[in-house]
C-alpha cells in the first residue's frame, strides 16, 4: 500500500478525490513555488535596480519590499513542506509501517493544494510580463496631454498666482525658484493666473520632458510632456508644455530633452496656451532618474 | 433514522437534492450538536460552489480574451505602434499589481493565521444577544478578524453553527471586508486622509448596520434562512470545515501551515486581482478619456457604472482601492465610493459563495439591499457636491 492509498484509509482524514495523478500534483506544487519565488526575486530586482520608479511612487517602495519578503517566505515554506512530504513518503515506503507515524504529521506533510494550472498561469502573468518586457516609464503612447493644468485629476487645486507679479519686488528670489519649476508647476500657475500674459511673457523656464507630437499642432511645434504620478502609473496623468522649435519634426517621440528659453502666451486652437521659445535645447539628456512628477499635495485631502 | 438522513430530508419527509443540502439555521446550538456532522454535506456544497467558481473564472478569462482582441483591433486600425500600445498597457498593469500585491499578501497571511490560531469560542463569547448590540458588534468585528469578502463567508458559516444570530452574521459578512486594518491601510495609501477614506468606512458601517437590523427585525416575517452546511467538529479552530478534526499542533507547525494556507489563498485571490488589473489597464489604454468622462461625470450614470464594474471585476477589498484610483480622475467621488463599498459586499465571487450558505431569497436580499443603499448614498453625495 503506497502513501496515497494509505491516506485514503486513514480515519482522521477526509476522503477526497485526487485531481489528476501524483505527478501532476507535484508539477503544480513546484510551479506554485517557482511563481512565488520568482515574484519575490522580481520585486527585489525592481527595488535594487531602481526600475520600481517606473511603476510606483518611490515613497511606497517599502510596500514592495514587504511584498518581496512575503513572496519569498511563502515560497520557501512551500519548499519545506514539499520536501518534508517527499522525505516522509520515502520513509513510509521504506518501512511500510503505518502505525509508527504521528497522525498530525500526516496532515501537515500531506498538503493537497487546489491550485490548478489555469490559476497558476494567470498568477504567472505579471512575472512573465515583468521579465519579458523592458522596464520603461509611461511615454508618448499613453499620453492624453492636457495643455492646461493637467488631466482631470483636480490638478489645479495647488495652483497660485505668481507672487510679486508685475511689481519687481522679490523678483530675484522668485526667479531662482522658477528655474526649479517643472512643467506642471508652470501649467498650474498659468491656469490659476488671472493675467497670464502679464505674468508669464518673458519669464525664463528650464524644463525637462519627453517629446510628444500631435497632428493638430501648428508646424514647428511639439509638446514637451511629463506624467504626474500620485501612487502608481495607473493613476498617472499627462501634462505638457508647447514648445516652438523649427526642427520639431526631427525629434523622435519619447526623446527626453531639456529646454531652456523664454515663455510667451499664444493662441492655440482658440485658447491661450503657454508656449516656450527655446534658447537652448539639449536632446541628449536621456531619461532622468525620476521620470515622473510627484505632486506635493493630496487632491482628496479635506480642506 | 440517522442525523444525516434527518438533515437530508425536508420537514415533510421528501428528500433534498444531494447537490445542495438545505438545512434550516439552528436557533440554538443544541438543536444541531456539532458531533452529528461528518462533513459529507459540506463536500456537496463545496463542489457546487467550486463548479460555479470555475464557471465564473472562465467567464472572466473569456472577457479578458475579448479585451485583448479589442486591443489588437485598435492596433490594426490606428496609427498607434504595437510597442507603444503594449508599453502603455503593461506599465499600467504592472503598476497596479505592484501596488496591490503587498496588501493581497498581508490579507492572505492574516487569513492563514486566523485559520491556524483562532477558536470559535473566542468570538462567540463576546457577541451580545441584543439584536442592535449584536449587529453593531458584527459590523466592527472585522477589525479583530481581518478577512476579505472571500474569507469572511466560511468564517460566518462556522459561526452560524455556534448559535450566532443570522443578523449579526449578515452585518459581519457585509462589513468585515472593509472594516479591517488592512483595507484601512490600503485605502489610506491610495487616497490619503480625505473624503474617500472616511466615506468608505462610514457608508459601509451604515449599510451593514441597516441590512443587519433589517434581518434582525424581518427574518421571521420574510422567512429568511441561512444554512450551516459545514461544521468543524474539531477542538474549535476556525476552519472552512474541509479538514477533519485533529489534535492541536505545535505552534511552529501551525505557523508553517498558516503560511502554506496563505500561499494557496494568494493564488486563489490573486487570480481575481490580476484579471481585474488586466481589465482596468485595458480600459485605460483602449478607452479614451472623453468616453470615460461621459460615463464618469453623470451623478447617476457614474454610480451605476462603477457598481457594475465592482460587481464584475470582483477584486479583493484589500486591493480594490488601487483599481478605483485608476478611475479617480474621471469618475465622480460618489461613484468611487460606490465602487469601494458595494464591491466588497457583493460581487460575482461572493454571490457564488453566498449561494452555498444562504437560501436564494436571503441571497437576493443580500444583493439588493446593499446595492440600493450604496446607490442612494452615492447619488446623494454627487448631487449634494460633497467630496
Amino acid at each position: 500500500m503506497n502513501l496515497t492509498e494509505h491516506l485514503h484509509e486513514h480515519p482522521q482524514l477526509p476522503d477526497h478525490e485526487h485531481r489528476g495523478g501524483r505527478r501532476r500534483e507535484a508539477v503544480q506544487a513546484w510551479l506554485k513555488i517557482a511563481i512565488l519565488l520568482g515574484l519575490g526575486v522580481y520585486f527585489a530586482a525592481l527595488v535594487v535596480s531602481g526600475n520600481l520608479q517606473n511603476y510606483i511612487n518611490p515613497e511606497f517602495a517599502w510596500l514592495s519590499m514587504i511584498a518581496c519578503v512575503l513572496f519569498l517566505a511563502l515560497g520557501l515554506v512551500n519548499v519545506y513542506s514539499l520536501l518534508k512530504a517527499y522525505v516522509h513518503e520515502h520513509k513510509h515506503e521504506e518501512h511500510d509501517d503505518h502505525d509508527s507515524h504521528d497522525g498530525h504529521d500526516y496532515h501537515e506533510s500531506h498538503n493537497h493544494s487546489h491550485i490548478t494550472l489555469p490559476v497558476l498561469a494567470v498568477v504567472a502573468i505579471p512575472l512573465v510580463l515583468g521579465v519579458l518586457l523592458p522596464s520603461r516609464p509611461l511615454g508618448t503612447g499613453a499620453i492624453d496631454v492636457n495643455l492646461g493644468a493637467g488631466g482631470s485629476a483636480g490638478g489645479g487645486s495647488a495652483g497660485a498666482a505668481l507672487p510679486g507679479a508685475g511689481s519687481g519686488a522679490g523678483q530675484g528670489a522668485y526667479a531662482a525658484n522658477q528655474r526649479e519649476w517643472h512643467i506642471w508647476d508652470w501649467q498650474q500657475s498659468f491656469q490659476a493666473s488671472k493675467t497670464p500674459d502679464a505674468c508669464f511673457t518673458g519669464q525664463r523656464a528650464d524644463v525637462t520632458g519627453f517629446v510628444h507630437h500631435q497632428p493638430e499642432l501648428p508646424p514647428g511645434h511639439f509638446i514637451l510632456a511629463r506624467f504626474v504620478m500620485r501612487h502608481c502609473a495607473a493613476d498617472a496623468f499627462g501634462v505638457g508644455m508647447l514648445v516652438a522649435y523649427d526642427k520639431a519634426e526631427t525629434l523622435a517621440p519619447d526623446t527626453w530633452v531639456r529646454v531652456q528659453g523664454a515663455l510667451r502666451v499664444s493662441d492655440v486652437a482658440g485658447e491661450p496656451a503657454l508656449v516656450l521659445h527655446p534658447a537652448t535645447l539639449d536632446a541628449n539628456v536621456g531619461e532622468p532618474i525620476s521620470p515622473y512628477i510627484y505632486p506635493r499635495f493630496n487632491p482628496y485631502a479635506l480642506p | 433514522m440517522s442525523s444525516l438522513e434527518q438533515i437530508d430530508k425536508r420537514a415533510d419527509g421528501t428528500p433534498h437534492s444531494r447537490v445542495r443540502p438545505r438545512i434550516r439555521v439552528a436557533e440554538r446550538a443544541e438543536e444541531y450538536p456539532a458531533e452529528k456532522y461528518e462533513g459529507e454535506g459540506d463536500w456537496d456544497a463545496q463542489a457546487n460552489g467550486g463548479q460555479l467558481g470555475q464557471i465564473f473564472f472562465r467567464s472572466m478569462l473569456i472577457l479578458l480574451a475579448v479585451t485583448l482582441l479589442l486591443m489588437l483591433f485598435v492596433l490594426l486600425n490606428t496609427r498607434v505602434r504595437f510597442d507603444t500600445l503594449i508599453n502603455a498597457f503593461s506599465v499600467r498593469f504592472l503598476s497596479l499589481f505592484i501596488e496591490a500585491a503587498p496588501f493581497l499578501l498581508l490579507g492572505t497571511l492574516v487569513s492563514g493565521l486566523i485559520e491556524a490560531f483562532v477558536r470559535r469560542e473566542h468570538i462567540t463569547r463576546w457577541v451580545p444577544r441584543n439584536p442592535v448590540g449584536g449587529v453593531l458588534m458584527g459590523t466592527v468585528m472585522g477589525f479583530a478578524f481581518p478577512v476579505c469578502e472571500c474569507g469572511v463567508v466560511p468564517v460566518v458559516r462556522q459561526l452560524y453553527t455556534k448559535s450566532l444570530p443570522l443578523s449579526v452574521g449578515v452585518a459581519f459578512l457585509l462589513a468585515a471586508p472593509v472594516m479591517n486594518p488592512i483595507v484601512l491601510l490600503s485605502t489610506l495609501t491610495a487616497f490619503g486622509f480625505g473624503p474617500v477614506l472616511a466615506g468608505r468606512f462610514a457608508i459601509t458601517a451604515v449599510v451593514a448596520v441597516g441590512v443587519g437590523l433589517f434581518f434582525a427585525l424581518g427574518a421571521r416575517r420574510f422567512n429568511l434562512q441561512g444554512l450551516p452546511s459545514v461544521v468543524d467538529a474539531s477542538a474549535g479552530s476556525l476552519t472552512s470545515g474541509v479538514q477533519a478534526p485533529q489534535p492541536p499542533a505545535p505552534v511552529p507547525a501551525r505557523i508553517r501551515q498558516a503560511l502554506v494556507t496563505a500561499g494557496d489563498e494568494a493564488f486563489e485571490m490573486g487570480r481575481y486581482l490580476i484579471v481585474g488589473c488586466l481589465l482596468a489597464s485595458a480600459l485605460q489604454t483602449l478607452v479614451s478619456q472623453d468616453v470615460l468622462l461621459s460615463l464618469g461625470q453623470g451623478p447617476v450614470t457614474s454610480v451605476l457604472t462603477m457598481q457594475v464594474l465592482a460587481f464584475v471585476l470582483s477584486v479583493c477589498s484589500t486591493v480594490d482601492a488601487f483599481i478605483a484610483l485608476a478611475f479617480a480622475g474621471t469618475f465622480t467621488t460618489g461613484s468611487i465610493l460606490a465602487f469601494l463599498t458595494f464591491g466588497p459586499m457583493v460581487d460575482v465571487k461572493s454571490t457564488i459563495m453566498f449561494l452555498g450558505v444562504f437560501s436564494k431569497r436571503t441571497v437576493a436580499l443580500l444583493i439588493l439591499l446593499p446595492l440600493l443603499l450604496t446607490m442612494i448614498i452615492a447619488i446623494w453625495l454627487n448631487l449634494s457636491g460633497i467630496g
